[in-house]
């Protein structure tokens, strides 16, 4: 009997579904996040540069021109729109991730760095997967024709790279001591963030008056066992898939108790899905009719693509801004122009706990309907 | 024994390769990086919480000091990150690593940003650093910042 270590193959996701995900990601990008503008950076705010030792920008005294930026973030938000409607995919996608993370080097550059990387990287590994290959406006086929070839290599090193992420946060943590029976950890950061930011909401009020130490326990011991367990959960997918739907708790409640909406994983968490499961429920075969227009699909890329469009005019009329705000921002005439507003991130986090009680729904259903056959 | 593949192989190198990249991490900031460090420290808290605290004063021409809001100040900066500038600006002032230009530049920027709130009657500005202490039995958290550390600017 031979034992796999790492089910590499069991990371496989039809180009199909994965196409999908590339409009889904867009979508999520557009409806709830923005995308980001770096027209904002200059070298006027030489003064203020102190970027991470280690990273393209510290090789510079700094920053570049204004110039410099508007191209930069142009580029970036045509490589966007390039991807979303899937034109020469693999390329645009891997240039929208470089622009992206080389215009982020420059916005850490004030001596502080956000650790919102999973949904710039995310692309690069999912167009070598063959995210492009499918619903799109130029496919481009493999050399034989076919485009389902195996991608679970690729889609493994997406999971290797948030399980790992999640694995040097907790144990950094374990090395700070949130193990130590009479430490509060989540506590004191807590109390650190309600008397610095002062912009926490009703749960922070409720949570600052609760002084039970099991429960505080419970949530140093909770945090810990997630995000080291990540790392040891990427041998098998179905263990992944537990781990992410943790983690999107786990998400949801930092967002409650400390205002800190982690969006960047939470977007591509929903890649590991159980595609099949679901279109199975439904009995449709996205598989066999994706290659069709869909016209939900359609519908949603051409209203995604109106509000590229209006950042585009934005890109010419605005000025410095340092976002371009979402849909939600802008439908509810918030225009948030520096980050996401309140209200996009608590949607997009309820979207996404809609989505892993659905999950949970369909494993069940499957599950009796398996047992049901197997009975007969 | 394990079944390995050519896909086997580059996925250990891959995570072979990002370990790596975590020890290399002992040596500074990285960007990009996948080692997420926040929200480590886990201090003994059983009496009181202490943690740091950075804040911006204006100093009016009779001496008086006016605590200031660093998002409205900062305006043009990404609001997340002012906490930071501040360090940054007290860092480089203490360190003496603000070239005669640069601290032109700076005075220039503040003054710029202090009359976009019409607050033009500060002769200097100061940058106070320090912890901020919770009493975890009274549940009450002191005002005044401890082990302070002055950084000032004269604008005038």
């Amino acid at each position: 009997m031979r034992l796999q270590l790492v089910d590499v193959k069991g990371y496989h996701i039809a180009p199909q579904y994965l196409s999908l995900y590339r409009i889904l990601y867009c979508v999520c990008v557009v409806v709830f996040v923005g995308l980001p503008s770096y027209t904002w950076l200059s070298s006027d705010l030489n003064f203020l540069f102190n970027p991470p030792q280690y990273s393209l920008a510290g090789l510079f005294n700094g920053f570049p021109s204004a110039l410099f930026f508007k191209i930069l973030t142009l580029l970036n938000l045509i490589f966007f729109a390039m991807m979303f409607l899937g034109m020469y995919c693999r390329v645009t996608s891997i240039a929208f991730a470089v622009t992206a993370i080389l215009g982020h080097n420059y916005c850490y550059s004030f001596g502080k760095i956000d650790h919102l990387l999973m949904w710039l990287i995310a692309p690069i590994f999912l167009s070598l997967a063959g995210w492009g290959d499918y619903l799109a406006i130029n496919r481009v086929k493999n050399k034989n024709g076919l485009t389902d070839s195996d991608n679970s290599l690729y889609i493994i090193m997406l999971a290797a790279a948030i399980a790992f992420s999640m694995f040097t946060s907790g144990f950094q943590k374990f090395l700070g001591g949130w193990q130590n029976w009479e430490a509060e950890a989540v506590r004191f950061h807590l109390i650190k963030k309600y008397y610095s930011l002062g912009d926490l909401n009703v749960v922070a009020d409720y949570l600052m008056t609760v002084k039970n130490h099991l429960v505080w326990k419970l949530f140093d011991y909770s945090a810990l066992i997630l995000e080291i367990g990540f790392l040891f959960s990427i041998m098998r997918r179905n263990w992944f898939q537990l781990f992410l739907a943790g983690g999107t708790v786990f998400h949801i409640l930092v967002l409650l108790m400390f205002n800190i909406a982690f969006y960047s994983n939470i977007i591509v968490y929903l890649v590991f899905i159980n595609w099949n499961a679901i279109f199975k429920l439904f009995n449709y075969d996205f598989v066999a009719n994706s290659a069709k227009r869909i016209k939900f699909i359609l519908c949603l890329t051409a209203a995604s693509i109106c509000v590229v469009l209006y950042w585009v005019y934005l890109f010419f009329t605005a000025g410095e801004i340092m976002k371009f705000p979402n849909a939600i921002d802008i439908l509810t005439g918030q225009q948030a122009l520096q980050a996401p507003s309140k209200t996009s991130m608590y949607l997009l986090f309820l979207s996404s706990l809609i989505v892993l009680v659905f999950c949970l729904f369909v494993t069940l259903i499957n599950r009796l309907r398996a047992r049901r056959v197997y009975n007969r | 024994m394990e079944n390995f593949t050519k896909a086997h192989w580059i996925f250990y190198a891959y995570v072979l390769i990002l370990f790596c990249s975590a020890a290399a991490e002992k040596l500074g900031h990285f960007y990009p990086s996948l080692v997420f460090p926040s929200f480590s420290n886990a201090p003994d808290i059983r009496h009181k919480a202490e943690f740091p605290v950075a804040g911006i004063f204006g100093i009016t021409s009779n001496g008086s000091k006016v605590k200031l809001d660093e998002e409205q100040l900062f305006y043009n900066l990404y609001p997340k990150h002012k906490y930071y500038v501040l360090k940054t600006i007290a860092s480089k002032i203490n360190n003496n690593e603000y070239s005669e230009k640069e601290i032109a530049d700076l005075k220039k920027y503040l003054t710029k940003c202090l009359n976009r709130q019409g607050l033009n009657n500060f002769k200097s500005l100061i940058i106070v650093q320090g912890n901020r202490t919770y009493n975890m039995i009274s549940s009450k958290v002191d005002h005044d910042f401890s082990n302070p550390v002055y950084t000032n600017i004269v604008l005038f």
